[in-house]
């Protein structure tokens, strides 16, 4: 690792820097909108920082809240740090494989979705790019670092974790064993997943179409963005494309199939797209800027999009319960737990808990 | 080595058809965006003479 980064150009940490900047900027005004019940996850996180390390999700996303948490920070701070974690994605990928999929990831609805709710998954998108450039660089103790984080981020990375392991050496993989082995939060995690699969939870969300087109993009240029990824899983590192295609099946199969769930699966598509445009620029230059431009503008507009839908969804929530009719009572703690398995009754939410800016 | 290529190139053929299809499926709207959209269910504190929304 430090041996990498003794190599990197000054240049090159400079133009990774812009890009966090750029990425972070878009971020910080996705979370800038009215904080009131707005997200259940970033609400129920930054008040019940305890009971989010025994949720149903990976617990590195609790044990990064809890110190903050702790601190006196609410959904609205909490917001700010989540959206300069997922930021952190684009320099990652620029670090890894270029600018052009770092490019191709800033114009994305993926880094878009990451951003603008702060939830488990949008730690996966720096974790997830942390782990591809530890798989293309091949340094065997930074790969085993990040596959433990990949481990204990989200069930999405944990798949995708599974999905690369034929790409490791055999002694790499005995070492991963060991490395997980001897890790006691990688034990929580098993006898996590353990529970959940023995009893069956969640709510089974299936937009196919949503997900599939925040991943490529909803206008009809989504076919050209999947025909560039499909020449960057032709001549670029396999192990993205399977990790994609992986993915993608998982969270199909499980039903798990929603445009907010679509961010890590939009990162390695970014790269994959980003590859294959290096590739059709390398042969066809006057081409290649023009099939830039169409998939900047077809995976931009849908990240403008669903940025305003975001920021529109906050406001209209806080109109709701600024205007009522709404029932206030005072303790209810678990009114998003509620919401989030499904109730359809009314929430009754203790005025002292509504953040209002 | 052929298999590497059968399966770069069946990988290649299933994300290009993902994106191919991507703009022509369903739209189906998830609860999560609005869940005051979903059937509101009152009965629940109707005996404490609480008002609906």
């Amino acid at each position: 690792m430090r041996r990498f980064l003794r190599a990197q150009r000054p240049e090159k940490a400079l133009t990774a820097l812009a890009l966090w900047l750029v990425a972070l900027s878009h971020g910080l005004w996705l979370q800038s909108g009215a904080r009131i019940l707005d997200e259940a996850w970033t609400w129920r996180s930054s008040t019940e920082g305890l009971m989010m390390l025994a949720d149903t999700h990976p617990m590195l996303f609790g044990l990064l809240n809890y110190p903050l948490i702790e601190l006196g920070a609410g959904p609205q701070t909490l917001g700010y740090v989540g959206a300069a974690l997922a930021a952190l994605a684009v320099p990652l990928v620029y670090w890894g494989f270029g600018l052009l999929p770092a490019l191709v990831l800033l114009f994305s609805p993926a880094l878009t979705w990451a951003m603008g709710y702060h939830r488990h998954h949008a730690l996966a998108l720096p974790v997830l790019a942390l782990y591809l450039l530890a798989l293309k660089k091949n340094a065997q103790t930074f790969l085993l670092f990040t596959a433990s984080l990949m481990a204990l981020t989200h069930f999405q990375t944990q798949v995708v974790l599974l999905a690369t392991l034929p790409f490791y050496r055999r002694e790499t993989l005995l070492r991963l064993i060991l490395v997980l082995g001897y890790n006691p939060l990688a034990w929580w995690e098993f006898f996590r997943l353990f529970a959940l699969v023995s009893g069956g939870v969640g709510v089974q969300i299936a937009d196919y179409g949503g997900f599939l087109r925040s991943v490529f993009g909803s206008t009809p240029l989504a076919g050209l963005v999947g025909a560039l990824a499909g020449l960057g899983a032709w001549t670029g590192p396999p192990y993205v494309s399977v990790a994609a295609v992986g993915l993608t099946l998982t969270l199909f199969l499980a039903a798990r199939a929603a445009d907010v769930y679509s961010a890590p699966t939009g990162l390695l598509l970014a790269v994959l797209v980003g590859v294959g445009l290096e590739r059709l620029l390398r042969r066809q230059r006057l081409l290649g800027l023009g099939v830039m431009a169409a998939v900047l503008w077809g995976l931009g507009s849908t990240a403008w999009e669903k940025g305003q839908l975001i920021l529109q969804q906050r406001e209209a929530e806080a109109r709701r319960v600024l205007e009522g009719p709404y029932v206030v009572r005072p303790g209810l703690p678990e009114a998003t737990l509620l919401r989030l398995n499904g109730y359809e009754g009314i929430i009754l939410c203790p005025a002292e808990r509504l953040h209002v800016r | 080595m052929k298999a590497m290529l059968y399966l770069r190139g069946a990988l290649a053929a299933i994300i290009a058809l993902l994106g191919l299809i991507a703009p022509w499926l369903p739209k189906v709207r998830p609860y999560f965006y609005d869940p005051h959209a979903m059937p509101v269910c009152v009965d629940f504190y109707e005996p404490k003479g609480l008002r609906k929304p």
